[in-house]
């Protein structure tokens, strides 16, 4: 009975860091499968987005403690509902306006670019956000140290099985409302001069599009729910802290891997891709207890998996850019009596 | 004090623009930004140290092996991906770099830990001169170790890539091939040939600017290349993608800039790790006002005007607020 309990939260938590990393391949493949847009600067927007999430549902730290506090608000504000209290809503919405944000005045100088100046400047922005903002203002985001005791949202107290499982179809529901939504969004008009954007931008230009404001509408939409999983990745983690221990650029092009393998363009295929990632993850940190690993080889293996990436991301884009599930091409249903013809 | 951040800023470019070269001369020649430079930089530090620890070589064969050792690795890296890319655009190369600088930066994480290395060479004293700073009243020092040496070496590379570029056959086709690479194809260069001995050159500066990285600052460890990429980047992207002697002068600019806010950050009491903002914000300034640097020609491509754009942002959003009023 306990080992299957055990399995139960095992299997949970890795779940719904899948769906994490699910929400964050949605986004990419919204900017990137989509529009074109390359975006390099996830972990900032992904970072911004945990630990706007964790400032909101974190009491305020005393500031007489050695270590100051970071900002937060007194959680008595927010009214419970069903049990569980609404600061989790207002964490999750303010993480992805706060990250949306961040996209536009991201996007404003840097949307004219070329894809792969674009990328530069992208990277660029998350490493300013990331490794000088939020690492060197410790009164705000606790500095180097992060914030910690961030709770999540159902807590079953000794029955941690219970909380990881009601978290993952949290998270599980999440991911599924906002695969509908996109699929909807990609198949509508916008969607579709999103594309027409991707594939030729002055052709768009001249019937009279706005390119320069649908690819930053794509670009903020897309910031809003990376900003989205950090709040869930933050709940997740029960904390935050930040590079080199998390949202470092390996965190930016683990998601480009998922987006890749999966197929750019391609919303099932991404899905399917969001297992790779964290099952490499999981995969690395547990192998040590499965196979019994030595020490140099036990602490080794978590760059090898970040190896296993880069050979991944090298042979998809030699061998099979389109991904394992290619981009699906959309064309108008014929009526059904043409079929047979 | 400003004096010092002058000649601190001069040795910091020594080592910025040996890189910076190889990477524009990559951007110009294979047309994408090389994100497995700063790696390739760690890479050739790495090497220099194996060879003087456990092959005990002086630090100069040291230096020379692991100038051959990269160059060799980065014609391998076209021969093997880059060259099966040719023709598809910026993206793919950008990321099987990507993958690349993954795989070198764990490669070494896995061989040598992520420790501070050093190479044997004890640090001596450093030089101080009998010039006193304007403003803090100090003398100017220099180490001859971790400032000289760079220094010298960057101006002896960087007078003969600009003999290579400039008087030899190769650094004409290299130069005709950055330019247009069908015309001079046409006109009977060897092309793919270009392409090898670009990579070649490339990872020989890169190399370079490993090892004077890791007499700079005195240490070696898996992110030392990758740690000053986005400086490079910025020396590239201020001096003109793809102009070798852009580069030169972008990393000029930008080191003395980035050390010069070191007297600021005193004076205004501010963190000195905002430091990285300096070469950054210039980046985005010339990204946004001069796309083509400042040695560079006009883009291969079109760059509607900053203006026009957001004139055109402020009517879409003020268009879909008369939408929703009604």
């Amino acid at each position: 009975m306990v080992e299957a309990v055990g399995i139960v939260a095992d299997v949970a938590s890795f779940g719904a860091l899948v769906g994490i990393f699910a929400m964050l391949a949605l986004a990419l493949n919204l900017q990137w499968g989509k529009t074109g847009l390359f975006n390099a600067g996830i972990a900032a927007f992904w970072g911004l987005g945990a630990y706007t999430a964790s400032m909101v549902v974190t009491n305020p730290v005393p500031t007489a403690l050695a270590r100051p506090g970071h900002w937060g608000i007194d959680q008595a504000a927010f009214p419970a509902v069903f049990g569980v209290s609404t600061s989790f809503t207002v964490a999750i919405i303010l993480a992805a306006i706060a990250a949306g944000v961040l996209a536009f005045f991201i996007a404003i100088p840097t949307m004219r670019l070329r894809a792969d100046y674009f990328a530069i400047a992208t990277l660029g922005f998350a490493e300013i956000v990331m490794n000088v903002f939020v690492k060197n203002l410790p009164g705000i985001t606790g500095g180097v140290e992060g914030i910690g005791g961030v709770p999540q949202p159902f807590e079953f107290g000794a029955e941690g099985w219970k909380t990881n499982l009601s978290y993952f179809l949290l998270v599980a529901s999440v991911v599924v409302v906002l695969f509908f939504l996109l699929e909807r969004l990609v198949r509508s008009p916008w969607g579709r001069v999103l594309q027409a954007v991707r594939e030729d931008e002055d052709a768009a230009q001249a019937l009279g599009k706005d390119t320069f404001s649908l690819k930053l509408q794509s670009f903020v939409l897309g910031a809003g729910i990376m900003g989205l999983s950090g709040a869930f990745f933050a709940f997740w983690l029960r904390g935050v802290s930040p590079p080199p221990n998390s949202f470092t650029a390996a965190d930016t092009f683990a998601v480009w891997v998922i987006v890749i393998i999966g197929g750019s363009g391609n919303n099932r295929g991404v899905l399917a891709g969001a297992f790779v990632v964290p099952f490499l993850e999981y995969f690395s940190v547990r192998a040590k207890s499965w196979f019994d690993l030595q020490e140099p080889l036990a602490s080794q293996i978590f760059y090898f998996r970040l190896i296993a990436i880069g050979v991944v991301l090298i042979l998809l884009i030699m061998w099979r850019p389109q991904g394992i599930f290619p981009e699906p091409k959309h064309v108008a249903k014929r009526p059904r009596w043409v079929i047979g013809r | 004090m400003v004096l010092q951040a002058l000649l601190n800023g001069l040795v910091e470019a020594s080592v910025i623009v040996l890189a910076a070269m190889g990477l524009s001369l990559i951007y110009g020649v294979k047309k994408f930004p090389n994100f497995a430079h700063g790696d390739m930089m760690t890479v050739g530090a790495y090497f220099a140290l194996w060879a003087t620890s456990t092959l005990r070589a002086g630090i100069v064969v040291g230096l020379i092996a692991s100038i051959i050792f990269v160059a060799i690795l980065a014609v391998v890296f076209e021969l093997l991906v880059f060259s099966r890319l040719e023709g598809r655009g910026p993206v793919a190369p950008l990321i099987a770099s990507v993958g690349l600088a993954l795989i070198l930066q764990n490669a070494l994480r896995v061989a040598y830990g992520t420790g501070q290395l050093t190479y044997g060479v004890p640090l001596p004293d450093s030089w101080v001169s009998g010039v006193t700073d304007p403003l803090t009243g100090q003398l100017v020092w220099i180490n001859p170790l971790q400032g000289v040496v760079p220094l010298v070496f960057a101006a002896v590379v960087v007078a003969l890539i600009t003999f290579i570029l400039q008087y030899t056959k190769l650094g004409k086709a290299m130069r005709a091939t950055s330019d247009n690479a069908d015309l001079a194809r046409v006109t009977g260069i060897d092309v793919r040939l270009v392409r090898y001995a670009t990579w070649a050159l490339s990872g020989a500066l890169a190399a370079a600017g490993g090892v004077m990285l890791g007499f700079r600052v005195n240490g070696i460890q898996p992110l030392l290349g990758s740690s000053v990429l986005l400086l490079v980047f910025a020396a590239v992207i201020l001096g003109g993608i793809g102009s070798p002697y852009g580069a030169m002068l972008g990393a000029l600019v930008i080191s003395i800039a980035q050390n010069l806010f070191f007297p600021f950050a005193v004076l205004t009491d501010t963190p000195v790790q905002f430091v990285l903002i300096v070469p950054f914000g210039i980046m985005v300034l010339v990204l946004l006002l001069r796309p083509q640097g400042l040695a560079g020609r006009p883009l291969g491509f079109d760059l509607p005007p900053l203006r026009a754009e957001l004139r055109k942002l402020a009517e879409s959003v003020s268009h879909s607020w008369r939408r929703l009023r009604g």
